[in-house]
């Protein structure tokens, strides 16, 4: 219970620190409340005030979480509280008093509390804030498609690929044939919550080896208890191979003898392919 | 894709038509619009798509035989609904809207331009794949995996290897990768096509769908102030595209999840319902969540806000009100 406790309040903090939409919808909810418009719709305004109140509050909003079941975070229990519908409803009921419902004899004041009202909601959201390209048409994924086409066209059924998490990361979702050493949820651990599988500490090296490699074939890694350790790189190819691994794809920052060794261990051959070496058995 | 989209808006329309005369019968609805009959089509696909994915989960079905169920069902349910439209309505139809978009004064055709601008912009947005947010989810892979292996949750999406743990039962009951795998075989698109554009246009429709039936509730027949409402809430889901919990970031950047469908469409349509105290949709929606998102054994969000503003009416009719009515109800 502390636990959901301490996380229900680190969970309002998050929830206000990335955004200002929150401070809009209270300052809505004030406003219809002292501008006496609620009581239009009264049970939808107490409600809406309520749920607020239970998602502020630490010891209802841990209620609210275990309710909504442990699998969602904090933010998820803000699914009760109609923030856009309410912060919509109080800047309709504020436009219309000052445009006089609406009408061009209300342009004066209507117009410049209009423009404020806009001015605040872009200030207080995030338009334009991507941050991210997940698009398969994007920079990103267009390059790993590529790299996987020419993958995929030198690979035979039953194939098995190990290779960097940039192209992980597309891979099955452009071809649900290609089977992989591990897949996104290796770094993007949210994932784990749809399955019981998980993987061994063998299987983190090989994905730690291989993003971190250097041009020598070592990749000096952090272990949990904060020690240094150095990965080989033909002890990860021979794991690799030992676990089915039948292509790999290496950065071409790995010097090219290393490469040919590699692809000896895996008992394939090495060609170059977009800026990454591919050894295929 | 066009065809999957115009299927979209056309198979719920009459669906819902369908279930609105069964629920309501004579009882002309006066209350119910398009937006109704839309939004209860598409819990009715949501619920058919559930019963075709439990026949694959737990009787073995393959998901061809899955893809193929959903299908002749819903069309079989679209036919009826449509059958249903030359018989005297369960609601309003479009009938009312297109009336008051021929008489409606020039502030009201301004506030539906900007309105009408601004999802327009959401559109392209959505196509234009520029938003698409993949963390902690997978539901792209898993719709590949079903339509590559044929059968659902054999293999594990994100490697393709067999599982060994396996998958909770809760989540492999919920229909949403079902849906969308059942629409990639029938209308032979690719997955990235159907969940990360097609399904998030359905849910901002659904979502706009939804809010309008609210500010009905909030604004009865004052047009101009529904319109403006509209306009806000465009603007706000605009804005909203900063966090991964706002509305504004689920329609634009991951419509197709199931949380997202449940707090842009189904809380805000069930709060419309509960304002109108018209329960029995209320409960297709709570069963609707239940379908596409993990609850606690079938109680989410839906049956909680339901729960809680007819708690609040009470209590409030109790304590204010001597004839126990609302100013607006």
């Amino acid at each position: 219970m502390t636990e959901l406790l301490a996380n229900a309040w680190k969970g309002w903090q998050q929830f206000t620190e990335a955004g200002k939409l929150a401070a809009l919808f209270l300052a809505s909810l004030l406003f219809l409340w002292l501008g006496g418009k609620y009581k239009t719709r009264k049970s939808f305004f107490v409600y809406t005030a309520l749920m607020t109140v239970c998602c502020i509050f630490p010891v209802t909003a841990a209620l609210l979480m275990l309710y909504q079941t442990k699998f969602y975070d904090y933010v998820w229990i803000w699914s009760t509280v109609p923030m856009t519908a309410v912060t919509a409803w109080a800047g309709t009921e504020l436009l219309d008093g000052q445009w006089q419902g609406f009408r061009i004899a209300g342009l004066k004041r209507g117009l410049p509390v209009t423009a404020l009202l806009l001015a605040m909601i872009l200030l207080c959201g995030g338009v334009g804030n991507d941050g991210y390209d997940r698009s398969p048409e994007g920079d990103l994924g267009a390059r790993a498609r590529e790299v996987l086409q020419a993958v995929t066209s030198q690979q035979q059924e039953g194939a098995c690929l190990w290779a960097p998490g940039e192209i992980l990361e597309y891979a099955r979702e452009a071809d649900p044939s290609v089977r992989l050493l591990y897949g996104r949820n290796m770094w993007d651990i949210a994932l784990n919550a749809y399955t019981y599988d998980t993987y061994p500490q063998e299987l983190r090296d090989l994905y730690l080896w291989m993003e971190n490699v250097d041009e020598t074939g070592e990749a000096v890694v952090t272990d949990d208890q904060g020690e240094k350790e150095i990965l080989r790189g033909e002890d990860c190819v021979r794991i690799a191979a030992k676990a089915g691994v039948t292509d790999i794809l290496l950065p071409d920052r790995i010097e090219s003898e290393k490469a040919e060794e590699y692809a000896a261990i895996l008992g394939g051959k090495s060609v170059q392919v977009d800026g990454y070496y591919l050894l295929s058995r | 894709m066009a065809l999957l989209i115009l299927c979209m808006i056309l198979v719920p329309l009459c669906i819902g038509n369908g279930v609105l005369r069964v629920i309501y019968r004579k009882k002309a609805a006066a209350d119910f619009g398009a937006a109704d009959a839309w939004l209860i089509g598409e819990i009715a696909v949501i619920g058919v798509a559930e019963a075709a994915h439990l026949g694959c989960v737990f009787a073995g079905w393959s998901f061809s035989r899955e893809a193929t169920v959903f299908g002749i069902a819903a069309g079989v349910l679209a036919l009826a609904g449509l059958a249903a439209a030359f018989f005297p309505r369960a609601g309003k139809g479009l009938g009312p809207f297109l009336r008051r978009f021929r008489q409606g004064s020039r502030q009201e055709l301004v506030l539906l331009l900007l309105f009408g601008v601004l999802v327009l912009s959401q559109v392209v947005y959505i196509l234009s794949g520029k938003g698409i947010y993949c963390d902690g989810d997978m539901t792209a892979e898993t719709v590949g995996s079903f339509l590559y292996t044929d059968r659902v949750y054999e293999v594990n999406p994100m490697t393709g290897a067999d599982y060994v743990g396996g998958v909770p039962l809760r989540l492999k009951i919920l229909c949403l990768p079902g849906l969308y795998g059942a629409l990639c075989r029938l209308f032979a698109l690719q997955p990235a096509e159907v969940v990360w554009k097609a399904i998030p246009l359905a849910t901002l429709a659904g979502g706009y769908c939804a809010f309008s039936c609210l500010g009905r509730c909030l604004f009865a027949e004052d047009g101009k102030k529904r319109y403006c409402f509209l306009v806000l809430t465009a603007l706000l889901v605009w804005a909203g595209k900063y966090a991964l919990w706002m509305d504004g970031f689920g329609i634009l950047c991951s419509g197709w999840r199931g949380v997202v469908i449940r707090n842009t469409v189904l809380v805000p349509y069930a709060v419309s319902l509960c304002l109108r105290r018209r329960w029995v949709p209320v409960v297709l929606c709570i069963a609707a969540e239940a379908c596409i998102a993990w609850t606690l054994y079938g109680a989410g969000i839906c049956l909680l806000t339901a729960v809680s503003l007819l708690a609040v009416r009470f209590v409030l009719q109790k304590a204010e009100t001597p004839d126990g009515k609302e100013a607006a109800s």
